[in-house]
């Protein structure tokens, strides 16, 4: 099963390494869009059905956990697993990411072993050897 | 500031560079002859603590920051704007990683964007800075750390 990835960030050479990791992180992708913010993604979304999220906090106009927020209020989108990708280390913040329904988070700078590991868990990808 | 500053910094820079960026680098300083800091972006922290890290770079170093990162090479057109763009996200990346390194993982910090800066302006002589200086792949690279108040740390 090849899976489709939708990556919001404000940075553009951030959102270009993302999908560059995710490529080569040994999980079978099909389709990967990109947004430039919580607001950009849910017009992504609009027409476009990702089996994961991988999504940054600090965004100008609408930042990861108001768009979080907005996806558990759609019935549509509830279910949607999102896993924040961030420099922050901040176990307090973390739980309250948690509470608000990330399922997953990874540490800027990332492996594409983390990033495997993420859809593994969240999506019982399969991964295959490099 | 507290000697463990220069650890946190040391910590978050290999972390970064050799992570992100796949650059060898280790504590130098500036009477290697080998090419200085000619660029520098700055960002600020607020929350249990204020403050400002400013990562200071030669444009030499970029170019294979750019080309490890996105797998491409760093020319044309729009070669200098992903230069600024690199050099920002590794201090993005870098200033995280201090301030969990020297604060410790309960406090919460809210970071600004990172923006660049003045290179001359970006050295700024205090008590309260720290300053490390590296060298990434036989070029000069300077990271200052700023704490201007500390509340909760």
């Amino acid at each position: 099963m090849a899976y489709n990835i939708l990556i919001v960030d404000d940075s553009g050479i951030t959102r270009t390494v993302m999908e560059r990791t995710v490529r080569m992180c040994g999980v079978e992708i099909g389709e990967v869009r990109q947004a430039v913010n919580g607001k950009d993604a849910l017009q992504v979304l609009s027409d476009y059905w990702p089996d994961i999220i991988f999504c940054d906090i600090n965004m100008p106009v609408m930042d990861g956990l108001t768009l979080i927020n907005e996806l558990q209020k759609s019935e549509e989108w509830k279910d949607l697993p999102v896993v924040i990708v961030s420099t922050e280390g901040s176990e307090t913040r973390m739980e309250e990411l948690r509470r608000s329904g990330i399922q997953g988070y990874i540490r800027k700078p990332f492996t594409p072993e983390e990033v495997a590991a993420a859809m593994q868990t969240l999506l019982g990808a399969h991964v295959h050897a490099k | 500031m507290p000697n463990n500053a220069d650890q946190a910094i040391l910590e978050a820079a290999t972390r970064v560079f050799e992570t992100s960026a796949f650059l060898n680098m280790y504590p130098s300083d500036t009477s290697e002859e080998i090419p200085a800091p000619d660029c520098a972006a700055s960002m600020t922290f607020y929350g249990a603590a204020r403050g400002r890290v400013t990562l200071r770079v030669n444009q030499e170093i970029l170019v294979s920051v750019v080309e490890n990162l996105l797998g491409e090479s760093c020319e044309g057109p729009e070669a200098e704007a992903r230069k600024g763009d690199a050099l920002k996200e590794l201090l993005n990346m870098l200033c995280g990683n201090i301030l969990t390194e020297y604060f410790g993982t309960e406090p919460i910090f809210d970071l600004s964007p990172p923006e660049l800066v003045d290179n001359a302006t970006s050295t700024v002589s205090s008590q309260q800075v720290q300053s490390l200086v590296l060298n990434v792949e036989n070029t000069l690279a300077e990271v200052l750390f700023e704490v201007q108040n500390q509340v909760n740390a």
